[in-house]
């Protein structure tokens, strides 16, 4: 046994570019694999990082609702269930402006805290405390804070809070960690809780509570039973880990979805790799077979070898999935999953990795397997005297399976259930790549028809000569599957990407405004003293509620907007004509609704139909008259009057006010904070909430991309691996007819138009496999309600082709170079 | 053992090959190896010349040499009155294209491509076009009696059949020579004789100058002259 160890590892070590294409391709099938599947963990943990900065080790709170009696919540009620928990505490918040020498206004979250009760659940990690009570007007800041104000232990500042300036000193400053994390934004303060309650005149309230359950306490029954006594607050898990994880889960599936199709170009190379292996190893094994061997034996010999790779590429590949994982983390941090301060946090489960690890062994094997058991089932005979007898028995099966797997991608999408879309479209996505493979000698064989007849004037007989050459031939089969693999992958990724870009572009396009504006107080006085503002030339304020509840308990709209029938065209595109203007003013006379074409498609709604919601008066039934086009809020958005708005949401305030300038917007922006600077405002103009929108969008997709790129790359390594064994293989034909004739000049000529082809078949067809599976992705994104229409690009469809043809040219120079090199008499003379 | 003698070469008719003091050494890792020593030969214009001698003798590297596969060490090779050696690639790869035909002991036919195909292989490189030559494809079809599988590929065919392909390839640009390396090593003997007798019809029928390198006293017997080469020397 030993010795046939030391052959196997001996053989491995023989051929290095193929031992390494082998081990590359499965690294990083399971690197990809163990990254996608340590996502969602990782977001997780992102998620829960930046949310445990405020809540601590909390695990219940209870705050004020949209249909609270008051903004502030009574500790009274949490003290009945002192008995089963570990603490409850109170924090009072609030926001207040720091105005800087400079003359530059920093916004400030404040947290009225007890030190004491915090320290027990959030605890502050004390760059410098000044050893004095944490009473009266005292604060302590973060040390970033410190540091670009100047500040020590014992200064003091004034800040304003509510309008009115008040005078603090710095009892302490914390270093940059937990609640002091720097978001980039505002900087926290904190305040003494009986402080901040005199401020706000709200003596034995508190903005949130909360409570960590004693040990073997029922969190549900313990939330259940606060939720009794606190029945007009909310009282919720500090960390909704179930929602939280549902919104993770829902990522992983678009990267599983790309790690089906690394894992198909592996299989590809591996198989490839493995039908060379074997019949290298005919020899070897016909010679074991003579002495002795049994079928069983000669068949470990050729496993252990797959065994081997798989192992060795699934250790390799956990270790760089680990590394891909923390390139992901990085990445989300650019999409809102975290915000700056926080560190790039990767997350996994030993059993992740240990699914990874055995799904490169799996992967290896499964791969090689039909290759070796084709081998295994050679007579003995045949081996020894290499009488071994080619198949040449066409058969159509590949034809049919093909076009039915094809005829199936085409025609199911659009009768796959809502419910069950995304899985079922990853498994057509899967077809569709297998039902193209199988069509591709078809495909190839109606191009190379067509290329003979050009390029006999285009390149003269060389171009024949090289078509012909073409016909049937495997590796180049291989090279246009991979490169077609490789290349739809890519061109997936950058058309949903292109499309999403093009689709935001278009949303933003449909407002019409410059500003948007959240005040404190956001009444009709606000929108008056605006109007007062020099550059502002209209305002509007808007009412939106965000995640409504339908009446089946599960649906939700992101937004419910109350439209002033009066205005809101003025302020919102969204695709009405003429009549829809009509229709608008409809709204206020009943309680209609006008939904996106994207709920009308989700809930399969028509006009006269009624949405019923929820709403803090109870249910209420809403007709809906019409029909709108928007990406906005996903397209999961709907109209009412603002009347019926007020009336249902018991909302009285805007929620955000919509400014239209006639001046520079920035100027504009900078008057708007300078005449709010005593009260906490978010500012921001459409522009630069679109360019975060999309670089949020961008960062998304670049990680789609680093697959994508990863999936070309193995592509790439195949059709080189391909094109060396093309040419040890062809070497020979390559020979006689050098011997006929052939001078070097018109082999490299021929060699250059055979890869030129085989280029451009692989990035056409690339191109066709792509839109396949393009196809499919609108009923993948309706099912996490994202209605994005695909926009195709001509210039990346040809720019697909153009890089098969690079690939191809590019992975032929090495070849085209031997050949005009090697020794004929060698190559023609032996068989 | 019977004694080795060196033979000279009569002068009957024109020559269309010639070498004189031809020499081929190989570096077989830090030694030379002197493969041919001093070859000098004459083979005319209609002849039926075969080499024979042992094993690795030098009797193939001479037939490599004489079709321009390979190059001298030191010597020079004329075919058809013109020096191989100062022929640049393009040139020499004309000559093989138009003056000379090979014929391989395995065939050596590209397998994707059909019969037809194979053999107006020769066609094609020397940039004619294929229609213009369907008529000579006709015709040696016949001679090579594969009329009837010229759609096939060369895996639908046996060795015989094989062999006459890669003759009816070395016969399509109508060359003055044919180079021939153990082209029945590979067959059975009935039909190694018919590809023999093929060739011979080809020699006598159409005058072309065949060379063949064997090992088969039956299959030397075919031509009208036997070169011996042994230990790198010609022999008679």
């Amino acid at each position: 046994m030993a010795i046939i160890f030391k052959f196997v590892l001996k053989s491995i070590k023989e051929k290095k570019f193929r031992a390494f294409l082998i081990l590359f391709s499965i690294m990083m099938s399971s690197a990809l694999f163990f990254a996608a599947g340590a996502m969602s963990n990782s977001m997780e943990k992102m998620v829960v990082d930046r949310i445990r900065k405020v809540v601590g080790s909390s695990e219940i709170m209870i705050h004020a609702g949209s249909d609270s009696p008051s903004p502030f919540v009574s500790t009274a009620g949490a003290e009945r269930f002192k008995e089963k928990v570990d603490y409850a505490v109170g924090c009072i918040t609030g926001s207040a402006v720091y105005e800087t020498e400079k003359k530059e206004h920093i916004r400030l979250n404040l947290y009225g805290y007890s030190l004491e009760e915090l320290q027990s659940f959030n605890p502050i990690s004390f760059s410098t405390y000044g050893e004095v009570p944490f009473v009266g007007k005292r604060l302590i800041v973060s040390s970033l804070f410190a540091k670009e104000n100047s500040i020590s232990v014992g200064d003091n500042i004034t800040i304003t809070i509510r309008g009115s300036k008040h005078r603090f000193s710095i009892a302490g400053i914390a270093n940059d960690t937990g609640l002091f994390t720097d978001d980039g934004r505002t900087s926290a303060v904190v305040v003494p809780r009986e402080t901040l309650a005199a401020v706000y005149g709200v003596k034995g309230s508190v903005s949130t509570i909360f409570i960590k359950p004693a040990a073997g306490e029922d969190k549900g029954e313990l939330i259940r039973g606060l939720s009794r006594v606190y029945e007009k607050y909310k009282v919720a898990e500090s960390i909704p880990m179930e929602d939280i994880k549902r919104e993770t889960d829902s990522m992983t599936i678009p990267f599983m979805m790309m790690v089906v199709m690394v894992m198909l170009i592996s299989v590809f190379i591996i198989y490839t790799s493995f039908r060379v292996i074997t019949a290298e190893l005919m020899p070897v094994v016909g010679t074991f077979r003579s002495i002795g061997a049994t079928r069983k034996m000669t068949d470990i010999v050729l496993l252990s070898q797959s065994l081997i790779y798989g192992i060795i590429g699934g250790a390799l590949g956990c270790i760089m999935g680990i590394g891909i994982l923390w390139v992901m983390s990085r990445m989300m941090m650019n999409m809102g999953f975290n915000s700056s301060g926080f560190a790039a946090a990767i997350d996994f489960e030993p059993q992740q990795m240990g699914f990874a690890f055995l799904s490169a062994v799996l992967l290896s094997i499964v791969s090689s397997i039909i290759p070796i058991l084709k081998a295994s089932k050679l007579p003995v005979k045949d081996i020894v005297l290499n009488t071994i007898e080619r198949k040449t028995k066409k058969s159509n099966w590949k034809l049919i399976a093909g076009l039915m797997l094809f005829a199936a991608v085409v025609t199911v999408p659009p009768f796959i259930p809502r419910e069950h879309a995304l899985i079922v479209n990853s498994a057509v996505m899967t077809a569709a790549c297998i039902s193209i493979v199988l069509l591709i000698p078809y495909i190839t064989h109606v191009f190379l028809r067509i290329f003979e007849a050009i390029y006999l004037y285009v390149f003269g007989n060389e171009g024949v000569l090289a078509a012909k050459n073409l016909r049937d031939n495997k590796n180049m089969l291989n090279n246009i599957s991979l490169l077609a693999m490789g290349i739809s992958t890519i061109l997936l990724i950058n058309t949903i990407s292109f499309s999403v870009f093009k689709e935001v572009t278009n949303g933003y396009k449909n407002l019409n405004y410059d500003i948007e504006l959240s005040l404190k107080d956001m009444d009709r006085s606000a929108l008056a003293s605006l109007r007062r503002i020099e550059g502002v030339k209209d305002v509007y304020g808007s009412y939106i509620t965000y995640d409504v509840e339908l009446s089946d308990g599960k649906s939700r709209l992101i937004a419910l907007i109350g439209a002033d029938t009066k205005k809101h065209l003025e302020y919102y595109d969204v695709g009405f004509d003429e009549s829809h203007e009509v229709l608008l003013e409809r709204l206020s006379q009943d309680r209609n609704i006008f939904i996106s074409k994207a709920l009308q498609t989700k809930f399969k709604l028509n006009e006269g139909d009624y949405m019923t919601i929820k709403t803090p008066s109870g249910y209420r039934d809403y007709k809906v008259i019409g029909f709108f086009d928007s990406i906005m809020w996903n397209g999961q958005v709907g109209f009412i009057s603002d009347k019926y708005f007020i009336m249902d949401m018991k909302q009285r305030s805007y929620t955000e006010i919509l400014i239209k300038t006639s001046e520079d917007v920035d100027l504009v922006v900078d008057r708007i904070k300078t005449k709010f600077k005593s009260t906490s405002t978010y500012i921001s103009t459409i522009r630069d909430m679109e360019e975060r929108n999309q670089n949020s969008n961008e960062a998304l997709f670049n990680i789609f991309r680093i697959f994508s790129i990863m999936t070309m790359v193995i592509g790439v390594f195949g059709v080189l691996n391909n094109y060396a064994i093309s040419f040890i293989e062809r070497k020979r034909g390559l020979a006689m007819m050098r011997s006929m004739g052939m001078n070097k000049l018109q082999t490299v000529k021929m060699i250059f138009i055979e890869a030129l082809s085989g280029g451009l078949i692989g990035g056409t067809i690339g191109v066709i496999m792509g839109v396949l599976l393009i196809m499919t992705v609108p009923y993948v994104l309706r099912a996490i309600d994202l209605p994005i229409k695909i926009h195709y690009s001509v210039p990346m469809l040809l720019s697909s082709i153009l890089a098969g043809v690079v690939v191809a040219v590019v992975a032929s120079i090495s070849p085209a170079l031997k050949s005009s090199k090697f020794n004929i008499i060698e190559a023609v003379k032996y068989e | 053992m019977e004694a080795l003698k060196r033979i000279p070469i009569t002068e009957a008719q024109r020559a269309v090959i010639e070498t004189c003091s031809l020499y081929k050494t190989y570096k077989l890792g830090a030694v030379d190896v002197e493969v041919l020593k001093d070859i000098n030969l004459s083979i005319h214009e209609g002849e039926f010349v075969s080499i024979m001698g042992p094993s690795g003798s030098g009797k193939s590297t001479l037939l490599y040499l004489i079709g321009g596969l390979d190059k001298p060490t030191a010597g020079s090779i004329k075919i058809n009155s013109k020096e191989l050696s100062v022929m640049k690639d393009k040139e020499q790869s004309i000559l093989r294209r138009r003056d000379i035909g090979f014929v391989f002991q395995f065939y050596n036919l590209i397998p994707n491509l059909n019969i037809e195909d194979n053999i107006m292989l020769p066609i094609l490189l020397d940039g004619k076009r294929i229609r213009d030559h369907r008529k000579k494809l006709d015709e040696i079809l016949e001679v090579v009696g594969l009329t009837d599988r010229r759609g096939h590929t060369p895996r639908e065919l046996s060795g015989g059949q094989q062999q006459r392909v890669a003759i009816a390839r070395a016969l399509i640009n109508e060359p003055d020579i044919i180079l021939a390396d153990e082209p029945i090593g590979n067959l059975d003997s009935k039909t190694g004789t018919e590809v023999m007798e093929l060739l011979r019809k080809i020699n006598k029928e159409k005058g072309k100058t065949i060379v063949q390198v064997t090992h088969s006293r039956e299959s030397a017997a075919y031509g009208d002259r036997v070169i011996n080469v042994k230990d790198g020397r010609v022999w008679q």
